[in-house]
Protein backbone atom coordinates (compact mmCIF):
# COMPACT_ATOMS: atom_id res chain seq x y z
CA UNK A 1 0.00 0.00 0.00
CA UNK A 2 1.09 3.42 -0.47
CA UNK A 3 2.48 5.42 2.02
CA UNK A 4 0.62 8.40 0.88
CA UNK A 5 -2.66 6.66 0.83
CA UNK A 6 -2.02 5.15 4.12
CA UNK A 7 -1.52 8.39 5.90
CA UNK A 8 -4.53 10.03 3.86
CA UNK A 9 -6.60 7.46 5.81
CA UNK A 10 -5.15 8.55 8.92
CA UNK A 11 -6.00 11.88 8.31
CA UNK A 12 -9.76 11.43 7.33
CA UNK A 13 -10.27 8.67 10.00
CA UNK A 14 -8.95 11.65 12.82
CA UNK A 15 -11.03 14.41 10.60
CA UNK A 16 -14.04 12.17 10.47
CA UNK A 17 -13.20 11.64 14.65
CA UNK A 18 -12.36 15.90 15.25
CA UNK A 19 -15.92 16.27 13.74
CA UNK A 20 -17.74 13.94 15.72
CA UNK A 21 -18.77 12.12 12.24
CA UNK A 22 -18.28 8.77 14.27
CA UNK A 23 -20.17 6.51 11.53
CA UNK A 24 -17.69 8.25 8.72
CA UNK A 25 -14.85 7.16 10.88
CA UNK A 26 -15.92 3.75 11.91
CA UNK A 27 -16.19 3.07 8.44
CA UNK A 28 -12.49 3.31 7.89
CA UNK A 29 -11.59 0.67 10.56
CA UNK A 30 -11.74 -3.14 9.39
CA UNK A 31 -14.75 -4.99 11.61
CA UNK A 32 -11.33 -6.96 13.30
CA UNK A 33 -10.41 -3.76 14.53
CA UNK A 34 -8.65 -3.26 17.95
CA UNK A 35 -8.13 0.08 19.64
CA UNK A 36 -5.32 -0.06 22.48
CA UNK A 37 -5.42 2.35 25.54
CA UNK A 38 -2.68 2.41 27.78
CA UNK A 39 -2.14 2.82 31.56
CA UNK A 40 -4.10 0.82 34.46
CA UNK A 41 -7.15 3.34 34.84
CA UNK A 42 -10.36 3.18 33.90
CA UNK A 43 -10.53 2.92 30.12
CA UNK A 44 -7.69 1.50 29.62
CA UNK A 45 -6.98 -1.69 27.73
CA UNK A 46 -7.60 -2.88 24.25
CA UNK A 47 -10.71 -2.97 22.90
CA UNK A 48 -12.43 -4.91 20.01
CA UNK A 49 -14.73 -2.66 17.14
CA UNK A 50 -17.85 -2.96 18.56
CA UNK A 51 -16.46 -1.56 21.86
CA UNK A 52 -14.95 1.45 20.64
CA UNK A 53 -17.50 2.19 18.28
CA UNK A 54 -20.13 2.74 21.53
CA UNK A 55 -17.35 4.47 23.41
CA UNK A 56 -16.61 7.15 20.79
CA UNK A 57 -20.42 7.05 20.02
CA UNK A 58 -20.90 8.38 23.64
CA UNK A 59 -18.39 11.07 23.49
CA UNK A 60 -21.11 13.85 23.00
CA UNK A 61 -22.26 13.01 26.41
CA UNK A 62 -18.74 14.26 28.40
CA UNK A 63 -17.85 16.44 25.50
CA UNK A 64 -20.92 17.96 23.86
CA UNK A 65 -18.65 19.83 21.32
CA UNK A 66 -16.60 16.78 20.41
CA UNK A 67 -12.72 16.33 21.22
CA UNK A 68 -10.58 18.21 18.59
CA UNK A 69 -7.43 16.24 17.17
CA UNK A 70 -4.74 18.27 15.28
CA UNK A 71 -2.12 16.25 13.72
CA UNK A 72 1.36 17.46 13.56
CA UNK A 73 3.41 14.81 12.55
CA UNK A 74 3.52 11.23 10.53
CA UNK A 75 5.65 8.87 10.34
CA UNK A 76 5.04 6.04 7.57
CA UNK A 77 6.59 3.08 6.66
CA UNK A 78 4.91 -0.04 5.63
CA UNK A 79 1.84 -0.70 6.91
CA UNK A 80 2.33 1.42 9.74
CA UNK A 81 1.70 5.37 10.57
CA UNK A 82 2.53 6.74 13.52
CA UNK A 83 0.79 10.09 14.28
CA UNK A 84 1.65 13.03 17.22
CA UNK A 85 -1.36 14.96 17.84
CA UNK A 86 -3.24 17.34 20.24
CA UNK A 87 -6.64 16.98 21.51
CA UNK A 88 -8.89 19.86 22.25
CA UNK A 89 -12.55 19.74 23.98
CA UNK A 90 -14.17 21.55 26.83
CA UNK A 91 -16.02 18.93 28.85
CA UNK A 92 -19.18 19.00 29.99
CA UNK A 93 -17.89 18.82 33.90
CA UNK A 94 -16.36 22.03 33.05
CA UNK A 95 -12.87 20.98 32.43
CA UNK A 96 -10.40 21.07 29.58
CA UNK A 97 -9.52 18.12 27.77
CA UNK A 98 -5.85 18.81 26.17
CA UNK A 99 -3.62 16.27 25.43
CA UNK A 100 -0.76 15.65 23.36
CA UNK A 101 -0.93 12.28 22.33
CA UNK A 102 0.91 9.52 19.73
CA UNK A 103 -1.13 6.80 17.68
CA UNK A 104 0.07 3.91 16.07
CA UNK A 105 -2.19 2.69 13.37
CA UNK A 106 -1.61 -0.25 11.30
CA UNK A 107 -3.73 -0.46 8.11
CA UNK A 108 -4.81 -3.50 6.00
CA UNK A 109 -5.96 -3.42 3.00
CA UNK A 110 -7.31 0.31 2.86
CA UNK A 111 -8.54 -0.26 6.28
CA UNK A 112 -7.65 0.86 10.13
CA UNK A 113 -6.86 -2.77 11.47
CA UNK A 114 -4.15 -1.82 14.57
CA UNK A 115 -4.96 1.64 16.85
CA UNK A 116 -2.71 2.19 19.52
CA UNK A 117 -2.92 5.25 21.55
CA UNK A 118 0.08 6.48 24.04
CA UNK A 119 -1.13 10.04 25.92
CA UNK A 120 -0.80 11.18 29.39
CA UNK A 121 -2.64 9.05 31.20
CA UNK A 122 -2.52 11.54 34.18
CA UNK A 123 -4.13 14.35 32.64
CA UNK A 124 -6.93 11.93 31.35
CA UNK A 125 -7.42 11.10 35.11
CA UNK A 126 -7.72 14.39 36.28
CA UNK A 127 -9.92 15.94 33.44
CA UNK A 128 -12.50 12.82 33.74
CA UNK A 129 -11.84 11.56 36.99
CA UNK B 1 21.21 9.66 5.89
CA UNK B 2 18.50 7.52 4.53
CA UNK B 3 15.80 6.66 6.94
CA UNK B 4 16.84 2.73 6.72
CA UNK B 5 19.88 3.97 8.10
CA UNK B 6 18.13 6.08 10.76
CA UNK B 7 16.58 3.35 11.52
CA UNK B 8 19.51 0.82 11.65
CA UNK B 9 21.75 3.12 14.06
CA UNK B 10 18.60 4.06 16.41
CA UNK B 11 17.87 0.18 16.83
CA UNK B 12 21.98 -0.11 17.46
CA UNK B 13 21.69 2.35 20.31
CA UNK B 14 18.26 0.71 21.64
CA UNK B 15 19.74 -2.84 21.84
CA UNK B 16 22.41 -1.47 24.27
CA UNK B 17 19.93 0.71 26.67
CA UNK B 18 18.07 -2.75 26.60
CA UNK B 19 21.41 -3.95 27.79
CA UNK B 20 21.29 -0.61 30.67
CA UNK B 21 24.21 0.45 28.54
CA UNK B 22 23.39 4.02 27.71
CA UNK B 23 26.80 5.11 26.41
CA UNK B 24 26.10 4.89 22.98
CA UNK B 25 22.37 6.81 23.32
CA UNK B 26 24.58 9.80 24.76
CA UNK B 27 27.14 9.71 22.35
CA UNK B 28 24.57 9.86 19.61
CA UNK B 29 22.97 13.08 20.88
CA UNK B 30 23.87 16.28 19.26
CA UNK B 31 25.00 19.27 21.91
CA UNK B 32 21.54 21.19 20.63
CA UNK B 33 19.48 17.57 22.00
CA UNK B 34 15.88 18.21 23.29
CA UNK B 35 14.08 15.41 24.99
CA UNK B 36 10.44 16.07 25.88
CA UNK B 37 8.95 14.09 28.33
CA UNK B 38 4.79 14.57 28.05
CA UNK B 39 2.82 15.44 30.99
CA UNK B 40 3.30 17.50 34.27
CA UNK B 41 4.52 14.76 36.36
CA UNK B 42 7.77 15.42 38.31
CA UNK B 43 10.04 14.39 35.17
CA UNK B 44 7.63 15.81 33.00
CA UNK B 45 9.14 18.48 30.88
CA UNK B 46 11.62 19.86 27.89
CA UNK B 47 15.39 19.51 29.05
CA UNK B 48 17.26 21.38 26.12
CA UNK B 49 20.89 20.21 25.27
CA UNK B 50 23.13 17.36 26.39
CA UNK B 51 24.09 19.41 29.66
CA UNK B 52 20.71 19.30 31.00
CA UNK B 53 19.82 15.97 30.20
CA UNK B 54 22.95 14.47 31.88
CA UNK B 55 22.42 17.26 34.91
CA UNK B 56 18.98 17.30 35.25
CA UNK B 57 16.78 14.80 33.56
CA UNK B 58 19.07 11.44 34.15
CA UNK B 59 19.49 11.72 37.84
CA UNK B 60 15.95 12.53 38.44
CA UNK B 61 15.14 8.89 36.58
CA UNK B 62 18.22 7.14 37.68
CA UNK B 63 17.88 7.90 41.59
CA UNK B 64 14.02 7.11 41.40
CA UNK B 65 14.20 3.30 40.98
CA UNK B 66 15.43 0.47 42.98
CA UNK B 67 16.07 -1.66 39.38
CA UNK B 68 16.08 0.14 36.23
CA UNK B 69 13.66 -0.98 33.88
CA UNK B 70 15.02 -2.85 30.77
CA UNK B 71 13.42 -0.76 27.78
CA UNK B 72 12.93 -2.81 24.94
CA UNK B 73 12.20 -2.60 21.82
CA UNK B 74 8.75 -3.72 20.39
CA UNK B 75 9.09 -2.08 16.63
CA UNK B 76 10.80 0.67 14.83
CA UNK B 77 9.38 2.94 12.25
CA UNK B 78 10.96 5.31 10.04
CA UNK B 79 10.31 8.23 7.58
CA UNK B 80 12.52 10.49 6.50
CA UNK B 81 14.68 12.30 9.30
CA UNK B 82 11.86 10.56 11.63
CA UNK B 83 12.29 7.12 13.67
CA UNK B 84 9.58 6.11 15.80
CA UNK B 85 10.51 3.40 18.93
CA UNK B 86 7.25 1.22 20.59
CA UNK B 87 8.44 -0.08 23.16
CA UNK B 88 8.21 -1.60 26.69
CA UNK B 89 9.67 -1.88 30.25
CA UNK B 90 10.55 -5.09 32.04
CA UNK B 91 11.74 -5.57 35.62
CA UNK B 92 11.54 -1.72 36.14
CA UNK B 93 10.64 -1.22 40.36
CA UNK B 94 10.36 2.14 41.81
CA UNK B 95 12.01 3.44 45.28
CA UNK B 96 8.89 3.23 46.45
CA UNK B 97 8.47 -0.35 45.25
CA UNK B 98 6.23 -0.20 42.75
CA UNK B 99 7.09 -2.08 39.35
CA UNK B 100 7.44 0.61 37.08
CA UNK B 101 7.30 -1.03 33.94
CA UNK B 102 6.07 1.65 31.23
CA UNK B 103 5.11 1.44 27.99
CA UNK B 104 6.73 3.84 25.60
CA UNK B 105 6.85 5.78 22.08
CA UNK B 106 9.70 7.34 21.39
CA UNK B 107 9.74 9.88 18.60
CA UNK B 108 13.15 10.45 17.53
CA UNK B 109 14.11 13.21 15.06
CA UNK B 110 18.03 12.68 13.57
CA UNK B 111 20.48 14.84 11.67
CA UNK B 112 23.36 13.66 9.96
CA UNK B 113 23.60 10.60 12.44
CA UNK B 114 22.80 12.32 15.55
CA UNK B 115 19.94 12.66 17.76
CA UNK B 116 18.38 16.28 17.40
CA UNK B 117 15.24 15.89 19.25
CA UNK B 118 13.30 13.03 21.31
CA UNK B 119 10.02 13.36 22.59
CA UNK B 120 8.82 10.62 25.07
CA UNK B 121 5.28 9.60 25.47
CA UNK B 122 4.40 7.05 28.40
CA UNK B 123 1.60 6.48 30.74
CA UNK B 124 2.02 9.63 33.16
CA UNK B 125 -0.35 8.03 35.44
CA UNK B 126 2.14 5.15 36.29
CA UNK B 127 5.09 7.84 36.91
CA UNK B 128 2.80 9.34 39.48
CA UNK B 129 2.27 6.10 41.24
CA UNK B 130 5.93 5.06 41.36
CA UNK B 131 7.04 8.53 42.43
CA UNK B 132 9.46 8.87 39.87
CA UNK B 133 11.62 12.46 40.35
CA UNK B 134 10.15 12.33 43.83
CA UNK B 135 12.90 10.80 45.21
CA UNK B 136 15.82 13.51 44.07
CA UNK B 137 13.82 16.49 44.99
Amino acid sequence: MDLEVNKQLVLDFWKAFSESRFDDALEMVADDGTWWVPGSGEGAGEYAKDEFAASIKGIGEYAPNGIRVTVSVLTAEGDRVAMEAECYGKLANGKVYNNFIHVLHMIRDGKLVKIREYMDTQHVREVFG
Amino acid sequence: MSAEENKKLVEHLYAAVATGDYGPMFGAFAESMVWTIIGSTPISGVYAGIKEIQSALAPKMMNSFEEVPRMIVDRLIADDDHVVVLAHGEGGRSKNGTECNNTYCHVLRLEDGKLVELIEYCDTDLIMKAGLGQAAS
